[in-house]
């Protein structure tokens, strides 16, 4: 009886730590000739009390992933690895152009601008999938006010 | 009278001679160090040099085409600031993408790349030599760092500047870090 309390409690809570999450405007870029690789972005907000952490595990179509962040260094762009990142309780992290961003390699069938495609984050060691939609970066570029990084 | 007259042009010739050293400090002060010249690199396999394919404006921009992040990004607001050129004002510029990934781009992928971007955007590559000796003529650096966590096992660390180059490769112009198609478009309007 005890046992399933502490269980019911645990699962509660696990999935009240989900729920806390919400991933808005997921999207990447749809892959293009002569690269194998491509990036996608996320606004990961934290609704919760309690800060969290979130990983990405995998993107449908895909044969691997990571998350990454371009940092400025005296004029050069470096990217640096992360294994996770970190989301303050209340606030949201957003992973946009020349900032944190997800990295996504080699494609395994052909996308074309608006598929979605799932992809698997880890949120508290709990995973949660989300759509993350294909959009043309060409496309992207030409809208006045488009979202990229501003230094 | 004459004595009034004389310092007239006394003062005159003073008031000149410190504008004109003045404007020149300004200049000297404001002006681009001297970057720039000709290189040969590879296009499509073919050998390709600089001083006989320039046009009166060229843009160059070093990366690469594993980049996911900031090279694609920039190489995305120079095609969407290319694409509000006219045909006359397009047969006078043209961007150079040169790949300093010499070990993963091959010629035929980087030049697929870069016209991805725009259609007459022309993707670059070259023995190591050559790029070596290409990115050096300018003030631009990349570096390869290893990293065997990741799936690609490395990235690179590089500039992030369009330079604008006149007929002879002379760096007459810069547009750092661009993130929005005007910013390009502008500075080529102001070349051309």
């Amino acid at each position: 009886m005890k046992l399933s309390i502490l269980t019911a409690f645990i699962a509660m809570t696990s999935s009240a730590a989900m729920a806390q999450v919400q991933f808005q405007d997921a999207r990447f870029y749809t892959p293009m000739k002569g690269t194998t690789v491509t990036a996608g972005y996320v606004n990961i907000k934290n609704t919760g009390k309690k800060d969290v952490e979130v990983s990405l595990k995998q993107v449908e179509k895909f044969k691997a992933v990571e998350t990454h962040e371009t940092i400025e260094v005296k004029g050069q762009m470096e990217m640096q690895q992360v294994q996770a990142y970190k989301v303050p309780a209340g606030q949201t992290v957003e992973l946009k152009p020349g900032g944190k961003h997800i990295m996504l390699f080699d494609p395994t069938a052909e996308i074309k601008d608006g598929d979605k495609l799932k992809a698997v984050f880890i949120v508290d060691k709990k995973e949660q999938t989300v759509d993350l939609i294909a959009i043309s970066r060409i496309k992207k570029a030409s809208e006045k006010g488009a979202d990229e990084h501003h230094h | 009278m004459t004595q009034n007259k004389s310092f007239l042009k006394a003062l005159i010739a003073a008031l000149t001679l410190v504008g004109v050293v003045f404007g020149l400090t300004f200049w000297n002060f404001n002006r681009l160090p001297d970057f720039g010249g000709d290189f040969q690199l590879t296009y499509r396999a073919q050998p390709f040099q600089f001083s006989t394919e320039a046009k009166p404006l060229n843009l160059i921009y070093f990366g690469y085409a594993k980049c996911p992040d900031v090279c694609p990004m920039t190489l995305a607001f120079a095609g969407a600031a290319f694409k509000k050129l006219s045909a006359k004002e397009l047969a006078q510029v043209r961007l150079l993408f040169v790949s300093v990934d010499q070990a993963h781009d091959d010629p035929t992928a980087v030049a697929d790349y870069a016209t991805n971007f725009f259609p007459d955007f022309l993707g670059l590559s070259g023995s190591q030599e050559q790029i070596d000796a290409a990115i050096k003529l300018f003030p631009a650096t990349y570096m390869m760092e290893v990293n065997p966590k990741s799936y690609l096992g490395y990235s690179i660390i590089h500039t992030d500047k369009i330079f604008f180059l006149n007929k002879r490769g002379k760096v007459i112009d810069e547009v750092p870090s661009p993130r929005d198609a005007d910013v390009v478009l502008e500075k080529i309007k102001e070349h051309l």
